[in-house]
């Protein structure tokens, strides 16, 4: 239902999320303009927004070519650091296999156990079920990363796969919470219909509950990918010793410290920086409406 | 094609017994309607005729055969149900062609199968439709064509009219009935419409609080109900109830109530009943149906009273009144068009042979009393 407001209600409202609006956009504007100047205009500070490649462009001394010079230079290799090359392309790379396998373990697996709680009946189900929501209230993050990296340096899995697992291992309960709940909401004649019609306890999953529950995976999903391509921490420790099998948005904070003769490349940090943005930033304008179905889905039946 | 053997069958989640020791036999091809109020058990034993649930003890037997352990599928049995059941994220090709991919049919094989089943119930024009693109109606077609695809043995169906509109769920039960004709399998039809059960039926089961109240055919059930329970189950509107008294005169039982004197016939009560225990309390019951009215013109019979016309209420068949004679109140049902009016005092005659006597502390039928047990498959 349309909410019904009168109209100073609405200034007062819109004026409000105006500023929000640009509170929000203003470092993601910063951070695009800065990434098309170069690193002596961004020291030296000003509030010119445009960058000077962008006026030479109409004088004619300038190519487009110069005004993308740092994407270029993140992409060739000499965006980096003494030594390697700063690969973009390979990061990116490693960016989207690492979060496309989060994605793929965390809604396979949300999505049997959730189905399994909500539906199954076996022995130790309660104590399983106040485990999981136990692994709420513990903060991951900064209180296991020592935990995790002994583990995962003992088993040998410092790589981008251990970091897929790790990533689902720590997804959180949250997920299966919510999947629990729109699991909930399927109508438990369904799955007496398809008992009858043949199916077992595990097909009745495979044909019935998760195809039926597409939205809420694809909302865990979009969550899920956005959490694990911008993951800093964890990946940053795990791949510390590999310099080109890292991720994106490790790659970006190394361009300051590794910068060539010890000075920060900030030209080149923003231009990495709308790099990993970008994609994150289509994938939510494309999947918006999805995303939003998801979520409000899981809390009202539809 | 089945004959469904229920033996000692018990159920009970937790605390509650959904079902008690209950006995009973559907025969092959038969039409066997369960009715009752909602919580007596009648869509638990459904669900443990199909399988979907396990009984606590007991044993369900198709055709001699023990089903115990035995999965849905391989029970050879299909169900429709009260919210359609219809798999939402498949069209109504799929929803049919379900349980044969279960089967592992070939492709073309299930697409014939599937066309000829549409065919029959009319449904050819919407195999592409999604469920939520269906009317009620088609719903449940969609899902009588589910369960008629794999050929079943037995059909079972919980309440599938209680989500359509009036008009469909006519249409439906004409279809079920023409199915069972057709199909020449046994079905099993869970319902709390007296009217449904009563329409469909070879025989009914009138269950309450997990058991068995009485077994019969629809006109058994109505013309003799074994308890007050039934008798006041079944029936719109319900059976009047009158606390009567009966005595032995001259070798006669008669039965007073409503300041009236009846002297029923013997068929009703057994006479060793009556003459042992004359002056004793008894539960007299009417149909409204079977009053009469005595027009002025005509010669008052026997067995006629007085009675005060409180209200009319005009049911588009009959006149449903409310009537008061001898200071009890009971509802009466008449021809439309009959000339009454409220307030106005009337003649009604009552047949005896008419009247149904229950014991007051048992409340059950005198005449069952007399009788032997009804036994499992509902003979006696």
């Amino acid at each position: 239902m349309r909410m019904r407001m009168s109209i100073p209600a609405k200034i007062v409202l819109y004026t409000f999320l105006v500023i929000v609006v640009i509170i929000t956009f203003i470092p993601l504007f910063y951070t695009l303009t800065a990434s098309f100047k170069t690193n002596m205009e961004i020291a030296g500070g000003g509030v010119n927004p445009f960058p000077a490649t962008f006026a030479k462009l109409f004088t004619g001394d300038a190519t487009i070519a110069d005004l993308f010079d740092n994407y270029i230079q993140v992409f060739s290799g000499n965006g980096g650091w003494v030594g390697t090359k700063g690969n973009f392309f390979g990061y990116t790379l490693n960016s989207t296999f690492v979060s496309l396998l989060t994605v793929f373990f965390v809604v396979l697996f949300t999505s049997m156990s959730a189905y399994v709680f909500q539906r199954g009946h076996f022995p130790g189900q309660k104590f399983l079920y106040w485990l999981f929501l136990a692994t709420m209230f513990i903060g991951a993050g900064s209180i296991t990363i020592f935990p995790v990296l002994r583990i995962t340096t003992k088993v040998g899995i410092n790589n981008l796969f251990g970091l897929a697992i790790v990533q689902f291992g720590t997804a959180g309960a949250s997920n299966l919470f919510l999947t629990m709940g729109y699991i909930k909401t399927i109508s438990t004649e369904l799955d007496q219909a398809a008992r009858i019609d043949g199916c077992s306890f595990f097909s009745t999953w495979w044909r019935i509950i998760l195809p039926l529950s597409k939205p809420i995976l694809g909302t865990i999903a979009l969550i899920t990918f956005r959490g694990s391509w911008n993951n800093y921490l964890l990946p940053s420790l795990m791949l510390a010793k590999s310099q080109t099998a890292t991720t994106l948005v490790v790659a970006v904070v190394k361009l300051q410290s590794m910068g060539g003769a010890g000075a920060s490349q900030y030209n080149l940090m923003m231009a990495g920086t709308m790099l990993a943005v970008m994609p994150m930033l289509i994938l939510f304008i494309a999947m918006n409406r999805t995303f939003v179905e998801g979520i409000t889905a899981g809390a009202v039946k539809g | 094609m089945a004959e469904i053997r229920l033996e000692a069958l018990k159920k009970d989640f937790d605390e509650v017994h959904a079902l008690r020791s209950l006995d009973l036999v559907i025969r092959d091809h038969e039409f066997m309607v369960l009715l009752g109020p909602s919580g007596c058990g009648k869509t638990t034993l459904l669900r443990l005729i199909a399988g979907i649930e396990k009984p606590t003890d007991g044993r369900v037997c198709f055709d001699g055969e023990d089903m115990n352990g035995i999965e849905p599928m391989h029970r050879n049995v299909a169900m429709v149900f009260q919210n359609f059941g219809l798999y939402p994220h498949l069209n109504v090709f799929k929803n049919i062609a379900f349980p044969l991919q279960s089967l592992k049919w070939k492709p073309d094989a299930i697409e014939a199968k599937v066309k000829e089943t549409a065919e029959r119930l009319d449904i050819t024009h919407i195999l592409n439709r999604k469920p939520r693109q269906l009317s009620g109606g088609q719903k449940q077609r969609t899902a009588l064509a589910r369960a008629m695809v794999r050929d079943p043995a037995v059909f079972l169906f919980d309440e599938p009219l209680s989500n359509l509109d009036p008009k469909m769920r006519v249409e439906i039960r004409d279809l079920i009935a023409e199915l069972h004709r057709s199909l020449k399998t046994t079905f099993v039809y869970v319902t709390h419409d007296q009217g449904e059960a009563m329409q469909l039926a070879d025989r009914i089961v009138v269950m309450e609080e997990g058991m068995i109240r009485q077994i019969g055919t629809p006109a058994e059930i109505y013309n003799e109900p074994n308890s007050v329970y039934v008798a006041g189950f079944v029936g719109n509107p319900q059976m009047n109830f009158y606390a009567a008294r009966m005595s032995d005169r001259d070798g006669e039982c008669v039965v007073k109530f409503m300041g009236t004197e009846f002297t029923v016939p013997k068929s009703l009560i057994p006479e060793e009943q009556y003459r042992n225990e004359s002056g004793k309390k008894i539960i007299a019951a009417v149909r409204p149906e079977d009053f009469r009215l005595i027009p002025d013109t005509e010669e008052a019979a026997k067995y006629h009273f007085e009675a005060a016309v409180r209200k009319i209420v005009t049911m588009g068949a009959g006149l449903y009144t409310e009537l008061e004679a001898g200071g009890v109140v009971f509802t009466a049902v008449f021809q439309n068009h009959t000339e009454i009016a409220e307030g106005s005092t009337v003649t009604v005659h009552l047949d005896p042979s008419r009247i149904h006597l229950f014991d007051s502390e048992s409340k059950l039928s005198v005449r069952t009393l007399a009788r032997p047990e009804v036994t499992s498959d509902g003979t006696l």
